[in-house]
């Protein structure tokens, strides 16, 4: 498992804390899945840039990936999984206590 | 490009400004107008009857064509889905009534006495519509829906004031989505390259 949120300064999940993978999860937290270009779209994060951090939050056990093709075009899809709800929510949990 | 969120409720409305963003579904809401108009015009129930469901599938193509090679594609949650469906259902049960309508004027006799309330009758369907625009404005989120209710809300007041067969509401219902959707799109098209994922 990568760090969790016991590892991180103040008890915030470090795997969530960073600014670009939190984006990615508050806008899948939102829908039931979206492909790689919506995804692209919304954070306006570079494609490798989104690309690591996907497999990041993949190896956390945040998010499932899955790859289908469309004819040639290979499709990338993202879903928040129940773990990374759950994080999502101790986040801002957490998020609500240490603030004033 | 749209702007970023870190509020999930935000992220939610983003997600939902992506059926509405391109104006697609204004453009088709539009041709599925005139073209129930123009059945009624000339007495094309069946015309009438396939138009709004044709739309639908086109505006799905479309959208698969045009939109998510320059938005990407996003499943809505689950409850996000129901509560379409379920307001998707209420339109189909107006839109029913507004076909109810179509084959009642169809069939009946305007010469009849009692012209008034038949005039306020002709203004109907129109009206009917503008309520169904209201719902188009909950379900997709978008203000320009409300704009096109207060069209629909106009084009039944000029149907009653010139004394109009019902089927000119509808084109003048069809004039503002038309509009503004071919507007929408030529700016999400400009604003929206395709994405090389």
């Amino acid at each position: 498992m990568p760090r969790r949120a016991e590892d991180a300064p103040a008890g915030l999940d470090r795997l969530i804390h960073e600014p670009a993978r939190l984006l990615i999860v508050t806008h899948l937290a939102a829908v039931k899945e979206a492909d790689f270009a919506y995804l692209l779209r919304q954070t306006q994060l570079t494609r490798g840039n989104l690309s690591t951090h996907l497999t990041k939050l993949e190896e956390g056990g945040y998010v499932a990936i899955t790859k289908t093709f469309e004819g040639k075009m290979p499709r990338t899809v993202a879903q928040l999984t129940k773990a990374g709800k759950a994080a999502l929510a101790a986040y801002s949990k957490a998020m609500r206590k240490m603030l004033p | 490009m749209a702007a970023k969120s870190l509020d999930v409720n935000e992220a939610k409305a983003i997600a939902y400004q992506t059926l509405s963003e391109d104006g697609l579904v204004d453009l088709f809401a539009a041709f599925g107008l005139t073209l129930t108009g123009i059945g009624w015009l000339y007495g094309f129930v069946a015309l009438s009857a396939v138009a709004p469901a044709a739309m639908v599938a086109l505006w799905v193509a479309a959208r698969a064509r045009i939109s998510k090679p320059r938005m990407g594609s996003v499943t809505l949650r689950e409850d996000t889905q129901k509560h379409i469906s379920f307001t998707l259902l209420l339109v189909a049960v107006i839109g029913a009534l507004v076909l109810g309508f179509f084959v009642y004027f169809s069939t009946v006799d305007t010469d009849q006495p009692n012209r008034t309330l038949q005039d306020f009758v002709a203004a109907l369907p129109t009206a009917i519509l503008a309520v169904m625009a209201i719902m188009g404005w909950a379900l997709l989120r978008s203000n320009r829906f409300l704009l096109y209710a207060l069209g629909l809300i106009i084009a039944a007041a000029i149907v009653i004031a010139i004394d109009a067969e019902p089927y000119v509401g509808f084109f003048i219902g069809a004039a503002a989505p038309l509009v503004l959707g071919s507007l929408t799109l030529m700016t999400f098209l400009r604003n929206n390259p395709v994405i090389d994922a």
